[in-house]
């Protein structure tokens, strides 16, 4: 008998300390809700918490890979912003007609990232194709740096060379970020947003690569129920005295005016 | 006895002395095996704590959505896995008792149509049950958020999506999945018998089960519940999706490996791994020590 | 009493056809056969822990064909005894009074008497995890007799005795039965219990059942000669 009691015990506690966690981060209603690529959090975290401040309107940030974001934005068609990695899942919502107006916020050029201190001493593309360097490349199906540094290679004419090379194909850039600190690959392509991440890591840039960029994009969701006021964190993100500052200091590259 | 004495018994004639191959191969061979299997987690685990550093596990404990993380895990998962645990046990009585049985029973010349059908239910309901443990953990994840999108579900989405019974929900998916299992199993190993036995002494079918099977299955139920919970703990896709990963909210242990991981805080994110096994063991620990007293009490075989 | 008439059974690929048979009240009867002929089966039946395809059951004079094994006023003692393993030796004595809500004053009455007819006091506290195997069956023997009910079925009970623990069993069985009055049927495959304990003697083979008379000769197949008719409805045949 005593058993039971002890059981009805240990689960009447468990139950109210659900019951606590549910009220207390079941915060008001009304506030927006941000889809962001889990590699921007930095900047977007305080930028969040700086427009909470300044407006009273608090900003909820759902995390996860820009791809996985775009599948829940279509199926669950709830939130009001979707801040992608790259500009070009922002284009792919559009063209299903999740995005309405988008704003973009930084510009991303592609550097060769490597291990602390350089020890392979690559200094331009070329090396890369060196038999004693391990490269990691993004999937140019699933990341956007990986199709642009295709696109830019492939013109260049060196494409196939260093894809057939390449030790590794990874679906994410930070997953190679990762990847060069950990040391299993000794170089891969990244964006320098990314690479900045990594202050122990080293950045060597190429004028190939610098031709190539990118642009992080923050759109408005059309299944927004408070559109006006998700336009205007949408402008605080990419304001010239708001957002743009605090993306310069984690390493963005500010986006030249707003606009479409 | 005069005849006895007379006439001593003949002995069997010597057979060849013979001896089976040494044994020593067999117990190499096993422990080799599972030694190399058990060194090479310890080893997994050792290379993980050359990368973090106490100081970096001690600022993980300090900040306050890490603190949150492993609270909201903990209890999460343990709603989860008693959640498990109340599901599993009947449905794997269910399984055991009245779907496999039921079907050696009949005769083959009773009614082929009806054996038949109970065969092919017990194949179908056994299927789905495994279905969770098949399917990739972002597609449960992606299915849950396309299920809240119709009625009647619609009208509790905004207290379920991407809030923290979200968190218990896509754990649940999971884990009952292996509670079952284990459940359906304990009750296939406890004999038919003792129901029975109990069923003459005047029980209804529910009481049967809950004197005599329910006791019996303690142990069972126990190990089906630390599954679970384990299993909860280490959720990780169903739970980015449906519940999200947002700090301080619907943030738990698995997610915060991730969001660590994907700003390159990878020291971060392996101190908050190990901390995750930390709290695992300990729990783990504590149920085995649990169920072994339990056992020790009552005099059973081990 | 127990009356069985034209009983079918299904068990698998094996099956019993029109059974009929009648043991008069207080009676103690061996139903005997060979191992896999189906005395289990229709022990079963008649406990209502088999479904049967035709047939009636009747005891003490009601009929319970339809009725669940609870409701038939049945002691089942199993082979090997089937102990509850989570229960002492007095919770097993007690588990039938506890179920029909009996006070617990009465309860504690009844396990004493069941305990001193049994010789179970020592083992009361005891887990049937170290039990002898003569002691195992005293405790289940206590278990199913416990509600008082007015029919025993012991399905082998003593299989697995040695030969001191199984006389013992033997004049214990046949001392509680004339105690308490309960019809028994009691399977088993020797026949020198089936001498010792029988009242009546049934043989189970190839799905018919035949009468044996007590005190026959033993003869090399031992279910030869006496009865071959199919209705057992004579009382007891005297000795």
């Amino acid at each position: 008998m005593a058993k039971w009691v002890l059981v009805a015990l240990a689960v009447g506690v468990l139950a109210a300390a659900a019951l606590l966690l549910l009220s207390v981060s079941a915060r008001p209603r009304g506030g927006l809700l941000l889809y962001c690529a889990a590699g921007i959090q930095p900047p977007v975290k305080e930028i969040a918490a700086a427009y909470e401040k300044e407006h009273g309107v608090a900003v909820q940030v759902q995390y996860g890979g820009s791809g996985q974001l775009l599948s829940s934005i279509e199926i669950a068609k709830r939130g009001d912003l979707f801040l992608a990695g790259d500009n070009s899942y922002i284009e792919m919502a559009r063209k299903k007609g999740l995005v309405g107006e988008s704003i973009p916020l930084a510009t991303m050029r592609p550097v060769i990232l490597v291990g602390k201190g350089n020890p392979r001493k690559i200094r331009a593309l070329e090396d890369l194709l060196r038999a004693d360097v391990r490269v990691a490349l993004a999937n140019p199906d699933q990341a956007a740096i990986g199709r642009t540094v295709r696109e830019l290679l492939r013109k260049a004419g060196t494409w196939d060379a260093l894809e057939k090379h390449a030790a590794v194909l990874k679906p994410t850039v930070n997953d190679l970020a990762n990847d060069v600190k950990v040391g299993s690959a000794d170089a891969a392509i990244v964006w320098d947003a990314t690479a900045r991440q990594y202050p122990d890591l080293e950045m060597v840039r190429s004028e190939l690569l610098d031709q190539a960029t990118e642009q992080v994009t923050v759109g408005v969701l059309c299944a927004s129920t408070q559109p006006a006021e998700a336009l205007r964190f949408a402008r605080y993100l990419g304001a010239a005295d708001r957002g743009l500052p605090i993306f310069r200091k984690h390493g963005y590259e500010p986006a030249e005016g707003g606009g479409k | 006895m005069n005849s006895r004495s007379s006439h001593p018994p003949a002995e069997a004639p010597d057979a060849p002395a013979y001896r089976p191959p040494s044994d020593l191969p067999f117990f190499i061979a096993l422990s080799v095996i599972s030694g190399a299997y058990i060194l090479l987690i310890v080893l997994l685990l050792v290379a993980d704590t050359f990368y973090t550093s106490w100081g970096t596990i001690g600022q993980a404990l300090c900040d306050p959505a890490v603190r949150y993380s492993i609270a909201l895990s903990l209890i999460s998962c343990s709603v989860t896995a008693v959640l498990s645990v109340c599901v599993a046990v009947p449905t794997g009585y269910l399984l055991s008792r009245h779907l496999a049985p039921a079907s050696r029973d009949l005769s083959p010349r009773q009614a082929g149509f009806r054996r038949g059908a109970l065969v092919g239910l017990n194949g179908i309901v056994d299927t789905i049950l495994d279905i969770p443990i098949v399917l990739p953990p972002l597609v449960i994840g992606l299915s849950l958020l396309i299920l809240f999108r119709f009625a009647p579900f619609r009208f509790i989405d905004r207290y379920v999506t991407y809030e923290v019974p979200a968190v218990i929900l896509a754990q649940f998916m999971v884990a009952c999945a292996f509670a079952v299992r284990t459940m359906r199993v304990t009750f296939d190993q406890i004999s038919l018998r003792r129901e029975q036995v109990a069923l003459t002494l005047g029980c209804s079918r529910g009481q049967a089960f809950l004197h005599v099977v329910m006791p019996e299955a303690r142990r069972g139920i126990l190990a089906a519940g630390t599954l679970a919970w384990a299993r909860a703990l280490g959720e990780f896709g169903p739970i980015l999706v449906f519940a999200g990963a947002t700090r301080m909210r619907t943030e738990v242990l698995s997610t915060t490996v991730f969001l660590e991981l994907s700003i390159g805080r990878l020291e971060v994110a392996v101190a908050v791994s190990l901390l995750m096994v930390v709290a695992a063991l300990v729990v783990l620990v504590v149920t085995r020590l649990f169920g072994l007293r339990e056992s020790f009490l009552k005099g059973m075989a081990l | 009493m127990i009356a069985v008439q034209d009983l079918c059974v299904q068990a698998g690929a094996f099956s019993l056809a029109d059974i009929s048979f009648r043991v008069a009240p207080g009676h103690y009867a061996v139903l005997m056969g060979r191992t896999g002929g189906g005395k289990t089966v229709l022990v079963e039946a008649i406990c209502g822990l088999r479904p049967i395809e035709r047939g009636r059951v009747e005891l003490k004079g009601r009929e319970v064909t339809r009725l669940r094994p609870a409701e038939r006023g049945i002691g089942y003692v199993p082979q090997d005894g089937a102990l509850f393993l989570t229960m002492t030796v007095h919770e097993h004595l007690a588990f039938a009074l506890r179920l029909r809500k009996m006070p617990a004053a009465a309860i504690a009455r009844r396990v004493d008497e069941l305990a001193e007819m049994l010789d179970l006091r020592p083992l009361l506290a005891r887990w049937p995890h170290g039990l002898s195997g003569g002691e195992t069956q005293r405790v289940a023997l206590g278990r199913a007799l416990a509600a008082q009910p007015g029919i025993l079925c012991l399905d082998e009970p003593l299989n697995a005795l040695d030969h001191e623990t199984h006389a013992q069993m033997c004049v214990l069985l046949k001392r509680v039965c004339r105690q308490t009055g309960v019809t028994t049927l009691h399977v088993t495959h020797s026949m020198d219990e089936a001498q010792r304990l029988a009242d009546r003697i049934l043989v189970l083979e190839r799905g018919t059942i035949t009468e044996v008379p007590v005190a026959a000769p033993a003869s090399p197949s031992g279910y030869e000669g006496g009865g071959g008719s199919r209705d057992m409805d004579a009382a007891r045949p005297t000795a």
